[in-house]
């Protein structure tokens, strides 16, 4: 038996108890191993479509022998009669998962651990409930038809026609329709009193909205019609701005809808609630299709492949048991999930969940976080039922530093603007040692850019300015900041000593290690330090973040660099590459004359004009989204790479290394190196439909 | 005394009442609210969402509305419906979770405090009468550790233990085939199982400061002229020791006995962290980090008015206990 060093140990509980007292009910995403990155998993091929099926026909009084297999559970709740037989319940033309591992059995519970108290966002939502349109296929590399077996897209790029797979059923058996589709659209985003401000979807860019219409042409088949060329809608689609199209019952939330229901208001009144447009929000999704009412509510109908028997409450664990009306098939015909139930048990803190997983009380998690890597090779190594996969990080980088161009300081918005500075400033970091030091040896120095997998990679942006040369980062510092203090330190084009706040998050929730960035940061702050160049660290709350966001307060940021890595990613995710994104400080100052905002015109004086270019920028990336063949996309893309590698936006510092995810040994189907992110849908594109449990 | 007891409950019923209003105000002075911490949670993850849905959730949600508003509404709430408020995060009302979460919690803590009890006061009688032998320094070496050693990294550390000793460390309050279990035998077994850890822990953090206090207090009486009086008039030593200044020595842990209720409900939320227990007050710290507003505040109002009552328990237990104060 291996025991643990009294240093190892004493370094965990100091971990832990760090977590404690940044009081993090932060989970911290995957970062590297060393693993170079493992050729994507062969994607399985589409699935044939099957030969099309006469329509149901009641059944006989002896039905013939079905088409398709079902767990034994539902079987028993057939024959028992409160079911209908398998063939009613599936679609004629079931989708199709291949398994990715080896076929399944049915049967079997789940066990998920989560941190903190959302079931969605603690890994929930990517288990039993999102399904889309389109998916993506497992290796990332295309979408694929889901909840539609078919998309026509007109030549010109504007009208998409989707035809759902007939016969698809919420999970409270009834049908799956165009008119949902058209309920969402027509009477929720579109709905004056719920969405005052004009219809909302991430799906939905400002340049489309003008003009948009859906329309209904039978039961199976609706038409989206967009004002503008729009060829990366279906990229939108798979990832989880899609979700929506699958989130609105209409039979179910008409009783709380105005249109549908005059005594809306009087039901409102009767739960202690001012109208009806509270109503539909409490009952149905918030105005953004927030998925939690999938996880509390058992009644509300899904599409997903587990629905919720018993909601998490003030309690510590959610049960969902399998949707008996599940749409997916296997290749040898039984229908999917394989699985019976998952139960999803609420840890308060990630090292108390990382125990949980060692005890063998769990079988997945999600972000199980770099810092306990070692902890669990360990146990693995010492026979704990433990099996360990590596997952692909879509993400570009580990870190991004902004610089605030639009900064409202004059002399900071001066320095910053000129790409001298970032040179130099690159140039300034050592990114050997930060990997070395922070990652663990994963990984490679690289500036924010597409991986080298990526069909969008892109050579100077992802190589430049990389080595870490004190003299060349000197000789350009020298060109924007040529004078000094007495101490060496740099002084500002107005003669006052130069210094610069730089701003981290103290925590996050998902997506990002924070704890990595900051002892990143703190060795940049040397760094900096080395070529005159004063940074000082001020970590905040992201509440705070959001209140200094609106009144231009941060001059200088560090991020992930992930999202917009793999794939074709960087096209629906632009974020490093034009100005005026949410997360694209670089660009912040600048953001309200490039994008709509919100902020008042008090808030908005805090902010600056930027140079014509950008508003260029922008138009070329909504060009390039335009095109509606991949050639034409990637050639779009690469202009707008180009640029951002010209305007050298954001410093990187390294490629992520190989992330990992334990499992318990009882679970099988996730396959190895999958891609992981948060546009891939992190454990969604391993289909955990297909997951199932090996023994006991 | 009845004048004397009306005049306390006018008295608590506007401290209440402050307090309410106040701690109202400090959960809305946070930056941001329930809407931000969603929505961050959302943007983190990678999601794109307009700045325009976050107003119109804030409005949705009723937090456009100017602070005195909210709290009326809140507080009428409270009066008229016994609803302490809409948790955004669990989508029902607080005062049922808040209920939900009270008897493990009670139970819990009251295990800890009679453990913490029973070996601390007869140690503090034992320490004062048997000055300086090895169990008075024992005693004083065990509990000055106890109270030195933070409450978590002991959890740490007996989790750690627990994990390499029985191949499985001590989580929760329950087995994972019991969380949802009906109560039976097994599965009260199955808690004493997981019970001794947060109870051993509260045991060795709190036994410390209550032996040293039962000690110090104990030495002060013994010295008194009363005590050397009886002891000239041939009362033997242990009829010395408990007729009075054992009695006497008691009045500082009577006089916390008002904190003791809402440590009950609110239980040791540190501790409850890192062992994962389901306790109110771990519920608490969630709804504070989520700006869960409606939650918070009526947390904070149940436990500050737990807090009024329980003192004003103590002073009528003091009084009972000791005839000094009621003539003073």
């Amino acid at each position: 038996m291996k025991t643990v060093s009294r240093r190892k140990f004493l370094k965990a509980a100091a971990f832990a108890a760090g977590t404690v007292g940044l009081a993090a009910c932060a989970t911290t995403a995957p970062a590297p191993t060393a693993a170079p990155p493992a050729p994507p998993t062969e994607a399985p091929k589409p699935a044939e479509p099957a030969a099309p099926a006469e329509p149901t026909k009641a059944p006989e009084p002896a039905a013939p022998p079905s088409k398709f297999n079902e767990s034994p559970m539902l079987a028993e709740m057939v024959k028992a009669g409160k079911l209908p037989p398998v063939d009613q319940r599936l679609p004629e033309n079931p989708q199709v998962v291949t398994p990715l591992v080896s076929e399944g059995k049915y049967g079997g519970t789940l066990r998920q651990g989560i941190v903190g108290t959302s079931v969605t966002w603690g890994g929930g939502l990517y288990t039993v409930q999102w399904e889309n349109l389109v998916q993506w296929k497992p290796d990332f590399s295309d979408t694929e038809p889901s909840l539609a077996e078919k998309i026509e897209i007109s030549p010109d790029g504007r009208e998409y026609t989707f035809t759902l797979r007939k016969g698809i059923k919420w999970s409270d058996g009834q049908p799956f329709t165009a008119d949902d589709i058209m309920f969402y659209i027509n009477d929720v985003m579109f709905n004056k009193e719920l969405n005052p401000g004009g219809p909302g979807a991430d799906w939905l860019p400002n340049s489309q909205r003008e003009g948009f219409k859906a329309e209904k042409v039978d039961d199976q088949t609706f038409k989206l019609i967009f004002p503008n060329p729009y060829g990366t809608l279906l990229y939108n689609l798979a990832t989880w701005s899609g979700r929506q199209f699958a989130q609105y019952p209409k039979h179910y939330l008409q009783q709380f809808h105005k249109a549908y229901n005059e005594k809306a208001d009087e039901l409102a009144k009767q739960e202690g609630l001012e109208n009806w447009v509270q109503l539909f929000f409490r009952k149905g999704p918030d105005t953004w299709g927030n998925p939690d009412r999938f996880m509390d509510v058992p009644e509300y109908p899904s599409l997903g492949p587990w629905v919720v028997v018993q909601p998490i409450g003030s309690g510590t664990t959610a049960k969902f048991t399998r949707n008996p009306y599940y749409w997916k098939v296997d290749d040898k015909g039984n229908q999917l999930p394989y699985m019976d139930e998952v139960v999803v048990t609420a840890y308060q803190d990630p090292e108390t969940r990382a125990l949980a997983m060692l005890n063998g009380d769990l079988d997945f998690i999600k972000d199980p976080g770099e810092g306990n890597r070692e902890l669990y090779f360990d146990a693995m190594n010492e026979g704990k039922p433990i099996s360990i996969i590596s997952r692909t990080p879509d993400g570009g980088n580990t870190i991004s530093i902004h610089f605030n161009q639009g900064s409202k300081n004059p002399v900071l918005r001066e320095v910053f603007q000129n790409k001298d500075f970032r040179i130099g400033m690159s140039h300034a970091i050592n990114r050997e040692e930060i990997i070395e030091v922070v990652f663990k040896g994963q990984g490679k120095p690289a500036q924010v850019a597409p991986l080298e997998s990526s069909p969008l990679y892109h050579e100077k942006l992802a190589n430049q300015y990389l080595e870490y040369d004190v003299a060349k980062a000197n000789e350009h510092l020298d060109k924007v900041l040529p004078n000094k203090d007495a101490n060496g330190m740099r002084l500002g084009p107005d003669g006052k000593p130069f210094s610069i706040i730089w701003t981290c998050l103290d925590q996050n929730y998902t997506g990002g290690d924070v704890r990595s960035w900051l002892q990143a940061a703190e060795l940049m702050v040397g760094y900096f330090k080395a070529v005159g160049v004063e940074v000082k660290l001020d970590v905040i709350s992201d509440q705070v973040l959001g209140e200094r966001r609106r009144t231009n307060d941060v001059d200088m940021f560090i991020f992930h660099g992930g999202e917009g890595g793999a794939g074709m990613s960087a096209i629906f995710d632009p974020r490093w590459h034009i100005p005026g994104e949410y997360w694209g400080f670089f660009s912040h100052g600048w953001s309200p004359f490039l994008v709509p905002s919100d902020l008042t015109d008090e808030e908005k004086a805090n902010f600056v004009e930027p140079p014509p270019r950008m508003a260029e920028y922008r138009k070329m990336f909504e060009e390039a989204t335009q095109k509606t063949t991949r050639e034409e996309q990637i050639t779009a893309m690469k202009k707008v790479l180009d640029a951002s590698a010209e305007e050298f936006w954001v410093i990187g510092v390294s490629r992520p290394g190989m992330g990992y995810q334990p499992t318990s040994k009882r679970l099988v189907g996730l396959p190895d190196g999958a891609i992981d992110g948060w546009l891939p849908g992190t454990h969604k594109i391993m289909r955990p439909e297909q997951w199932f449990i090996a023994e006991g | 005394m009845w004048k004397f007891m009306l005049r306390r409950l006018s008295y608590a019923i506007v401290a209440i009442f402050v307090i309410s209003l106040v701690s109202f105000a400090v959960i809305q002075l946070p930056p941001g609210d329930y809407v931000t911490d969603m929505i961050n949670r959302m943007r983190l993850a990678g999601g794109k969402l307009d700045p325009e849905f976050e107003q119109r959730m804030r409005e949705v949600y009723g937090f456009d509305q100017p602070m005195i508003v909210q709290y009326a509404k809140w507080m009428g709430n409270i009066i008229t419906r016994g609803e302490f408020g809409y948790s955004f995060v669990y989508k029902r009302d607080a005062s049922e979770m808040i209920m939900e979460r009270l008897p493990t919690t009670a139970v819990m803590v009251l295990g800890a405090v009679m453990l913490t009890w029973s070996i601390a006061l007869p140690l503090g009688v034992y320490a004062a009468v048997h000055k300086y032998s090895i169990l008075d320094y024992g005693a004083g070496f065990i509990g000055f550790f106890g109270l030195a050693v933070p409450s978590f990294i002991l959890a740490i550390i007996v989790l750690y233990f627990t994990y390499r000793a029985f191949g499985r460390a001590t989580i929760g309050l329950f087995s994972p085939e019991y969380v949802d279990a009906p109560w039976s035998w097994n599965k009260l077994l199955d808690l004493l199982k997981h019970m001794w850890v947060p109870a051993l822990l509260a045991a060795v953090t709190g036994i410390g400061a209550l032996t040293q206090t039962m000690r110090a207090n104990l030495l002060d009486e013994l010295n008194k002229p009363y005590v050397n009086t009886a002891r000239a008039k041939g009362l033997s030593e242990s009829r010395l020791l408990w007729k009075y200044p054992v009695r006497h020595a008691l009045n500082p842990f009577v006089s916390t006995i008002g904190w003791l209720l809402p440590a009950l409900v609110a239980g040791d939320v540190i501790i409850s962290i890192v062992l994962n227990l389901p306790t109110a007050g771990s519920m608490l710290y969630a709804a504070l980090l989520q700006q869960d507003q409606y939650v918070a505040a009526g947390f904070i109002l149940l436990l500050s008015t737990l807090t009024v009552i329980g003192t004003l328990i103590s002073d009528l237990l003091l009084a009972w206990l000791d005839p000094r104060i009621r003539l003073s």
